[in-house]
């Protein structure tokens, strides 16, 4: 797991550079976070969530913590789903994972709100950030399925 | 069994989230953070190296690509101006050849239309001659003709009739001809044509001093020929009984009958002339 964790931290980091960090970036670790959950359950989920959270929040600015509890909330919750769907429903992993960015963005504005962070709240952007991901989501689940299949 | 252990998991996780939340609170965990922050970011800085090193790579490439590209669209260019130089050049050369035979200058005036000598008969050999240009070339009656001949306008007659398409020249050497010349000694007269080769500068005051050799000019103010018009040499000088002055006998510098491209000085470039 930690070799997934720094793989997709890496990843990540150069996704961001070349694609922005906006509405129209990828995040790939909260993507893993989510389909490591579906694939593998609450509790590799959780714990990706926790330590990917915890590596991003300490090497890059912003409120240490915020990304720490989301993911470990994010795994847990994706987590819970596993099981429930067929593997191959793209529609159900497109939905889940564009219902659980969104609530990822907007607990993440409520919690800089709550410790005084600086915070930008565009509906807009949300919806195309989280619809962005969630296109990719199914093209995730495939990668982490090919991971632990190995 | 297993999931009690993942919610008790989960909870020693959202716990410690939490304390790493409340943790902004509190300064000297902050700090802490700050420090950690700093000695991890040359490590992350390690990781980008080889990216971003591949990335320059790849932009040079590009660069490289793109310069290439803009290379030869350059060479390209250069092939086709490099032709149409030597077109252009191929043309000048012929331009220049016809200036020299035509005897063309840089200081013909604007206003100045080129013409060729189209009938000269020998009825009018002395009198006249007929140009290729007319009313629809913008000449009019009384434009000085003129020879260019090196660095000199030199002159032939002036325009006496005009037809849509060719003027009828009425030249130095023709009987009615007359204008007001001067000398480069700043000497005063009248130049009259002869009905033979040479002409005359008549009404020269007595006394004036004129030789053999100077040139004759046009003077300017006869309202008809621009100043400075070259005329020819002074070949013998007379003095006329009863104090009437001396008669000069003046060889052209050019005669108008050997002239067969001329140019036609307009006369509102004249008042123009005169004005500046």
């Amino acid at each position: 797991m930690s070799v997934l964790i720094v793989t997709g931290f890496i990843i990540h980091i150069l996704l961001h550079r070349h694609l922005g960090s906006g509405a129209a970036g990828i995040n790939l670790l909260t993507l893993m976070t989510i389909n490591i959950a579906l694939v593998r359950g609450k509790g590799q989920g959780q714990s990706f969530g926790f330590f990917s959270g915890l590596l991003e929040d300490l090497l890059t600015a912003g409120l240490l913590g915020e990304r720490v509890i989301l993911r470990t909330l994010l795994g847990f919750t994706a987590g819970g789903m596993k099981g429930k769907f067929s593997e191959g429903n793209v529609v159900f992993q497109f939905f889940m994972t564009f219902i659980l960015i969104v609530i990822y963005s907007f607990s993440s504005v409520l919690l800089r709100i709550i410790f005084g962070e600086p915070y930008t709240l565009s509906i807009g952007s949300i919806i195309l950030y989280s619809a962005l991901n969630a296109l990719v989501s199914p093209v995730v689940y495939k990668i982490i399925i090919f991971i632990y299949a190995r | 069994m297993k999931n009690s252990r993942e919610k008790n998991t989960f909870w020693v996780l959202i716990v410690l989230s939490g304390l790493f939340l409340l943790s902004n609170t509190v300064r000297p965990v902050s700090n802490i953070r700050r420090v950690a922050v700093n000695i991890l970011f040359p490590v992350s800085e390690i990781i980008k190296y080889p990216f971003d090193s591949i990335r320059v790579f790849g932009e040079r490439g590009r660069t490289l690509s793109d310069l290439y590209k803009a290379h030869s669209l350059l060479k390209k260019e250069k092939e086709r101006l490099t032709r149409e130089f030597r077109d252009v050049k191929a043309v000048l050369d012929e331009y220049n050849a016809f200036r020299k035979i035509f005897d063309f200058e840089d200081f013909i005036p604007a206003e100045a239309v080129a013409a060729r000598v189209s009938v000269h008969t020998p009825e009018n050999y002395f009198d006249e001659f007929v140009i290729n240009r007319g009313r629809a070339d913008g000449i009019k009656k009384n434009d000085a003709v003129v020879k260019i001949m090196g660095r000199r306008r030199v002159l032939i007659g002036r325009v006496n009739e005009t037809f849509e398409n060719s003027s009828k020249v009425l030249l130095l050497t023709s009987t009615e001809f007359r204008a007001g010349g001067i000398t480069g000694g700043n000497v005063r007269g009248v130049i009259a044509g002869n009905g033979g080769w040479d002409i005359q500068f008549d009404y020269v005051p007595p006394g004036s001093d004129i030789r053999t050799g100077c040139e004759i000019y046009t003077c300017g103010t006869g309202g008809i020929f621009p100043g400075g018009l070259a005329v020819g040499t002074a070949m013998e000088i007379k003095t006329r009984e009863f104090s009437m002055g001396k008669t000069v006998s003046v060889r052209p510098f050019i005669y108008p009958q050997n002239a067969r491209y001329v140019h036609v000085i307009k006369i509102g470039s004249l008042v123009k002339e005169h004005s500046q």
